[in-house]
């Protein structure tokens, strides 16, 4: 099939198969490696991207579902140089350790704080439920995602795309 | 394995589609992918149906709420007119995976797959839909008891589909209560669900409904508990004596989440939920 898609808000054309799955679709053949590959049966949470602005899971999706959807991974965060205000909360907070859960979490914090600038922690707690960290223990990514809430609030910044 | 994944954009396509071949359809994808995933279905075709859903998802419509199959356990669960009418499906639609999930697990494909543990049903057995079936030739409408005969077995015949469910409003009056016990708050398969709405007036039980998951081949309302109940207060002798009932209303199997034994203890002691927790939903 022929594949009309925004990614990372890049506009492509693709001839794909239309069965493909999300996840391997971003992987490789376009090479952003950010989105990981944890379970592979929707229990983890790594592979999270966001459709449309909503976390789903990469994994569980085929590529023929997302024909002119907006997909944004990890790497279409970032402008340029700054990393977003979420990302940049994970590596002062230290809510990184390996590193393969991160960008899940990021995606998921980041929808999260569009809908809800200024969530508690149990409200935070709640929304990253569906991702596995066996590094971290969870304080440092809740510390994260709470930093990144203060300051986009208090600097306006705006979250995604 | 290689299958064909179509999305049709309306009705018409999607008739068409489902005259060939074995086929599946598809809303959300997180437990049909899941079970090719691991080789228990291996379709030739898939059919996703979210295309061919006209808005809105949630609507009122005179004494009757409309949901379309398509709609989103998300959007359920932070739909305003589910929270008002029926909190125990909201409550219940909370309950499903984790986020992600949510976003894309649909309230048709939890009818459909009819697992004997599907959180939303448990609200849904105690609201009664009417469920709306469609194929080429007809629209039938069918009560969602009589629709699953049994764990993953419906009333949907090939050709057909899910397109709404109906739910008729009940009181206000009615409290409402879900509950899930499993090993993990998130992603997990419930040991055992139970909810309940219920009518009280000076502590007797005017009218009760409650219903069960996990602990019988599908979702079942304990209709001898709730006989017993109406007309009765909760004191601990009726209590006691509706705990003794349950037990005969189950048929619990063990499985890698619990044994049958446990399951018999965790749906006995759910009980004693009964009334104790008048207004969850606030």
């Amino acid at each position: 099939m022929q594949l009309e898609i925004t990614v990372n808000g890049k506009h492509l054309e693709r001839k794909v198969d239309g069965d493909q799955r999300l996840i391997d679709f971003l992987r490789e053949e376009l090479g952003f490696t950010g989105v990981k590959e944890g379970c592979g049966v929707g229990e983890c949470g790594a592979c999270t991207v966001l459709i449309d602005g909503e976390s789903v899971l990469s994994c569980l999706t085929r590529v023929a579902q997302v024909d002119g959807k907006e997909v944004l991974t990890v790497e279409g965060l970032a402008e340029g140089e700054d990393l977003h205000p979420v990302q940049q909360a994970f590596v002062e907070t230290g809510g990184v350790q390996c590193g393969f859960c991160t960008p899940g979490f990021i995606m998921v914090a980041v929808e999260l704080l569009e809908r809800n600038p200024d969530p508690s922690r149990e409200e935070i707690r709640e929304w990253i439920e569906g991702n596995i960290c066996r590094c971290t223990g969870y304080v440092k990514i809740v510390d994260a995602i709470e930093l990144a809430a203060e300051r986009m609030r208090t600097e306006g910044e705006k979250v995604g795309t | 394995m290689a299958f064909e994944l179509l999305v049709p954009e309306d009705e018409e396509a999607l008739f068409s589609l489902m005259e060939e071949k074995d086929y599946r359809l598809l809303a959300g994808g997180t437990d049909l992918y899941v079970q090719m995933e691991k080789d228990l279905l291996s379709p030739d075709r898939v059919i996703d149906i979210t295309e061919v859903m006209a808005e809105p998802k949630i609507e009122e419509k005179k004494e009757k709420i409309s949901i379309l199959a398509t709609a989103t356990f998300q959007e359920i669960a932070e739909s305003l007119l589910i929270n008002r009418y029926f909190p125990v499906l909201a409550q219940s639609a909370l309950a499903v995976g984790a986020t992600q999930l949510r976003n894309m697990a649909t309230i048709g494909g939890n009818i459909c797959n009819a697992s004997p543990s599907a959180d939303s049903l448990i609200a849904l057995y105690l609201l009664n839909p009417e469920l709306v079936l469609k194929s080429s030739s007809r629209e039938r409408q069918i009560a969602l008891e009589d629709f699953i005969t049994g764990p993953g077995e419906t009333e949907l015949f090939r050709g057909e589909y899910l397109k709404s469910l109906e739910i008729s409003k009940i009181s206000e009056d009615f409290s409402h209560y879900f509950e899930k016990v499993g090993r993990r708050n998130a992603l997990d398969i419930s040991v055992c669900t139970m909810g309940y709405i219920l009518k009280e007036e000076d502590g007797i039980i005017e009218e009760l409904r409650l219903a069960y998951g996990a602990v019988a081949p599908t979702v079942i309302r304990a209709t001898s508990v709730e006989e017993y109940l109406e007309g009765k207060r909760l004191n601990q002798e009726n209590v006691a004596e509706a705990k003794k009932l349950v037990k005969s209303e189950i048929s619990p199997i063990s499985d890698i989440r619990g044994s049958a034994e446990y399951r018999e203890k965790v749906a006995a002691r759910l009980v004693e939920k009964i009334g104790n927790n008048t207004d969850s939903s606030q």
